[in-house]
């Protein structure tokens, strides 16, 4: 809550004429890049209570900045509380991402590869291999110990028509230490806003500041043993709430289709998008 | 293509049909439990060279007596070790010819494959193991030789091991064994054991078979000196623990070795993947596949576990079955399965009956001394069979009535009481010795000669912690009436490899294990089982009972060997 | 119990980052200054392109707000532009030259060469009122031009 509010009252120091319009998505990537020289910083949060396990909250700082117009750079800090349990920082992620074509196609192909130093991390920001429920039952203590340095490597495929996005990602992740098979995972995304045309009025709570969408990710095997077999998959709405000239907020629930699932996970996304963020000067 | 193009750009559903497919089949079949994660972690030095010193058969009083040089080997072994007794009869003896070292002990792979006798886990295969010296008519080890895998199982609370909680440290364990008893020295040749076991450590050149198979041919001097180059990078002992052992003095030599063969000792540990999930037998697959809680979760106690793990099973509809395409034993016949017999042993098992009057409430209260995951509870109690075996041979009730002295007079007659030490080598031990017609003084009384005796200071705290823990009266005599008869838990894992069971090893088949525990139990109902655990209140079990517990029992069966 | 031999781990991470190292290097020698070489690249179709919204005062109006949010943070409030790099909208190429048809394939491709984002994601209705709103603009001599096409490239 304290850092919530800390973000809040930073970012209204920055007067920016910012607004995002952002897709609603939480796991899934479009193929839009962050436009170069903009800061958005995004703090996303999930609650879950999976069966036979305790209850636990993570949060991720997210840094996103667009070096160029074809290039985005990322940061991620993740750490998660779990009830019963301790509260512990999970590690970090380092993204870069790439569009490696110069014009708008029918489908946008970007290159996505990033670096993570986690343990014990519940963000659940991709679901890859066999990734399952009950790797959220493993004490803080005991999960701590096993440090996962991994590189991933995703296909992001994105289009746009008649104010539809479709995006597609092929996940791939390899562990950069252990004699681990690389492991494969899918995130699927739809999304739309709720009206297309720009009105003639500046305005808060009107259509054409709401998206909404739909997710469906999940993991599919290793190397080894490709496929759906062991693996888990959610699905589930999202809405994201453009407030102009200020943060944007999401909101979705995921569910979870098999029982090797959590049931329900409820994520919540606030970013707020620092335009220009190196040229304060030149206005 | 274009048209094609066209078309798509219309209808954006058609991109998306085949992720509804993918939908539909989502819910088919993909919701397998996968396997838990299994690291391969490096071995330490200690471990490996420890597990030579385990196996090493110089440092026995026979060797030291026999011996013509510290890398010959003896003309004559020591008869002791030239058979193995076994319920069916005597097998060759894998050390025959050379003296006794732990292994002879704790066999892990030397009969497998023989009939009769198979892998064990680190235990033997007879009541009462053979010892080299006749000592106060003693020609076996009081107790029956224990398990050893999972007894350093990591857990909260103290270690203890012995069936009576003798050493509070494996390395204390380890020092007494190589200088005690167990290798034939009395206990007045201390330092004459100490003396002949440095001196094989400092002469030793590495030449034996033994020494190529584990540590590359090195030398004990070469190895705990830590500092030639020849030594590969896993079997270098941390800097912090080397000796030179030409000058150190044999305690330091004694401690070092100790320490390695603890080492050795603290990695026997059933198969578990890097998070401690215990993933070997049909049981823990049963757990898995079902999506069921495996361990506590943090900041659950391990009872609490229990019994939200018996109200789960218990809630099950529809559990999935392990059978033989889940996994299956390369050294046992049995097969590989839990299915509705073992569900209903292990819900037997979990369950406390409210007020036991009788043995029909389907209810064994087992994990309250023998809780999941572990299967024990590292701790002391008295199930009932020092009694048992006292009344077969002097009849019901003769247990009852045995006097027993209290702290002060024990103490004061340590001779007339307690075990031999290096103080008292005299001492008779009658407390401490099987049953027998011929001499009705005879019992064992388990931890009862252990705690607050004087000659074995070591463990007292940590058994005080335990004797005179939460809701325990100490009020008469420090609690010592409270370890009358009282033996260390078993782990229950893998039981097939190590019977007969219980510390005198009294019972060979499960269905023998849980007819005793239904007399007993019975036994304490009526009020005529002397020092009665409180456990046994919510046990109620009877003969109906038996298939299913054992089906259970059997279920924790898992393949081990020393690979 | 065999030995084991401890995992030889540190090659994975080296080979990872002289991976990145190289790409990354490449992919930074691609940048290059701006000018108005886009015009000459837009395909006949998208020249021709009419705008939906053409001269419509509610779309004017709905572009200004469009372009406040996304526009004016690089190309100023006023459209005037903020650098070279980031250039007056009230130019002569914009306002004269430049069809609806090329300022539609210009914002919705974008010039990413040039540091120009692709703002596809608005969606049509969105590009067109904005260039309904900058039609509307005058043109400003004064105003920061980026570099003409007297210039050679680079």
């Amino acid at each position: 809550m304290k850092f919530l509010l800390t973000l809040y009252l930073f970012a209204t120091f920055f007067v920016g004429l910012g607004s995002a319009q952002e897709r609603p998505y939480f796991v899934t990537y479009s193929s839009d890049m962050e436009e170069p020289g903009n800061l958005e910083v995004s703090v996303k949060t999930l609650q879950a209570s999976p069966k036979f396990a305790n209850s636990f909250v993570s949060q991720t700082l997210e840094l996103e900045y667009g070096a160029t117009a074809w290039w985005t750079s990322e940061v991620y800090l993740s750490g998660q509380g779990t009830s019963s349990d301790s509260t512990i920082f999970t590690g970090y992620r380092w993204e870069n991402r790439f569009r490696p074509l110069f014009r708008e196609h029918f489908i946008n192909p970007v290159l996505y590869i990033e670096y993570e130093n986690l343990s014990a991390d519940r963000s659940l920001l991709e679901i890859v291999g066999n990734d399952s429920i009950a790797d959220l039952r493993i004490p803080n203590g005991v999960a701590r110990r096993d440090i996962e340095r991994e590189l991933e490597l995703k296909l992001i495929l994105g289009s746009d028509f008649r104010g539809w996005n479709v995006s597609e990602n092929f996940i791939a992740e390899k562990n950069l230490i252990e004699p681990e098979p690389w492991e494969f995972g899918y995130a699927l995304g739809v999304s739309r806003p709720l009206q297309l045309a720009a009105g003639r009025k500046d305005c808060v709570f009107c259509r054409e500041n709401f998206s909404v969408g739909a997710e469906l990710y999940g993991g599919l095997g290793t190397l080894d043993s490709f496929g759906l077999k062991a693996t888990s998959h959610y699905a589930g709405p999202a809405v994201a709430f453009n407030i102009p000239r200020g943060p944007t907020i999401s909101f979705s629930p995921n569910f979870g289709l098999n029982d090797n699932s959590v049931g329900v996970i409820y994520r919540f996304n606030i970013s707020y998008e620092f335009q220009q963020i190196f040229r304060r000067h030149s206005r | 293509m274009i048209r094609f193009m066209a078309l798509l750009q219309n209808l954006p559903v058609v991109r998306l049909s085949p992720c509804f497919l993918l939908i539909f089949t989502l819910s088919c079949g993909a919701g397998d439990a996968p396997p838990f994660p299994s690291e391969a972690e490096s071995t330490p030095a200690e471990d490996s060279i420890g597990e030579r010193l385990f196996l090493d058969t110089r440092f026995a009083q026979y060797f030291a007596a026999h011996m013509t040089g510290v890398n010959a080997p003896l003309a004559v072994g020591d008869p002791v070790v030239a058979t193995v007794p076994t319920p069916n009869g005597p097998l060759p003896g894998p050390f025959a010819g050379q003296s006794i070292n732990c292994r002879s002990c704790h066999f892990v792979t030397e009969f497998q494959g023989v009939s009769g006798a198979g892998n064990r886990t680190y235990s033997d295969f007879t009541t009462r193991s053979p010892i080299p010296l006749v000592m106060n008519g003693f020609t076996e080890t009081p107790r029956n030789s224990m398990h050893m895998v999972g007894s350093l199982q990591p857990h909260p609370g103290p270690t203890f091991l012995h069936s009576d909680g003798e050493f509070s440290s494996p390395a204390d364990l380890v020092a007494a064994t190589l200088t005690g008893r167990n290798f034939g020295w009395a206990p007045d040749q201390y330092q004459q054991a100490l003396a002949h076991f440095a001196a094989i450590i400092r002469g030793d050149d590495g030449s034996s078979q033994l020494a190529k198979d584990r540590t590359n041919g090195l030398s004990y001097s070469t190895l705990f000196l830590g500092k030639d180059s020849s030594i590969t990078s896993d079997l270098l002992i941390p800097a912090a623990d080397r000796i030179d052992v030409q000058s150190a003095s044999n305690e330091q030599i004694l401690a070092l070795v100790s320490k390695c063969i603890a080492t050795y000792m603290g990695d026997l540990l059933f198969q578990q993947d890097e998070f401690g999930r215990y993933i070997g037998s049909p049981y823990d697959v049963f757990l898995r596949i079902n999506h069921l809680p495996v361990q506590p979760n943090a900041g659950e106690s391990i009872a609490q576990y229990n019994q939200r793990l018996y109200k789960i099973v218990v809630g099950l509809s529809n559990p999935k079955f392990v059978d033989g395409t889940m996994g299956n034993f390369r050294y046992h016949a049995q097969p590989f399965q839990f299915g509705p017999t073992e569900l209903a042993g292990l819900k037997i098992f979990l369950k406390a009956a409210a007020v036991a009057q009788d043995g029909s409430q389907h209810a064994g209260n087992c994990a309250s001394c023998h809780p999941a995951p572990d299967f024990s509870d590292f701790s002391f109690h008295n199930t009932g069979i020092s009694q048992d075996e006292y009344d077969a041979v002097h009849g019901a009730g003769a247990f009852a009535n045995l006097a027993i002295p209290s702290l002060a007079e024990r103490n004061q007659n340590y001779d007339l009481y307690l075990p031999v030490t290096a103080n008292h080598p005299n001492a008779s031990e009658r407390f401490r010795r099987a049953a027998t017609a011929a001499n009705p003084e005879y019992a064992d009384l388990g931890l009862w000669n252990v705690y607050l005796n004087p000659d074995i200071p070591k463990p007292q705290a940590s058994l005080k912690s335990i004797v005179c823990g939460a809701g325990k009266d100490c009020s008469v005599d420090n609690g010592l009436p409270n370890t009358i008869a009282q033996f260390k838990t078993s782990v229950l894992r893998d039981l097939e490899d190590s019977q007969p069971y219980f510390h005198n090893g009294s019972t060979l088949t499960f269905g023998d294990v849980v007819r005793f525990y239904i007399r007993s139990s019975q036994l304490a109902r009526m009020g005529l089982l002397r020092n009665p655990p409180s456990e046994f209140k919510g046990m109620s079990l009877s003969d109906s009972d038996i298939d299913a517990l054992v089906a259970f029992l059997k279920s924790l069966t898992e393949d081990y060997d020393d690979a | 119990m065999p030995r084991r031999e401890p995992a030889n781990s540190s090659s994975s991470a080296l080979r990872f980052a002289a991976f990145t190292a190289v790409f990354l290097s490449c992919a930074l020698l691609a940048f290059a200054a701006a000018d108005g070489a886009w015009l000459r690249n837009v395909p006949a179709r998208d020249h021709e392109k009419t705008n939906p919204y053409h001269d419509q005062q509610d779309a004017v109006e709905a572009g200004h707000r469009v372009f406040e949010d996304h526009c004016a943070p690089c190309h100023g409030n006023d459209a005037q532009g903020t650098s070279a790099k980031r250039p007056s909208l009230r130019s002569q190429r914009i306002q004269n030259d430049a069809t609806e048809g090329d300022l539609h394939w210009l914002i919705f491709n974008g010039n990413l060469r040039k540091g120009m984002p692709s703002w596809a994601k608005l969606g049509d209705a969105q590009i067109w009122q904005v260039i309904t709103y900058l039609k509307s603009l005058k043109i400003s001599v004064d105003a920061k031009e980026s570099s003409s096409t007297t210039r050679t490239d680079n």
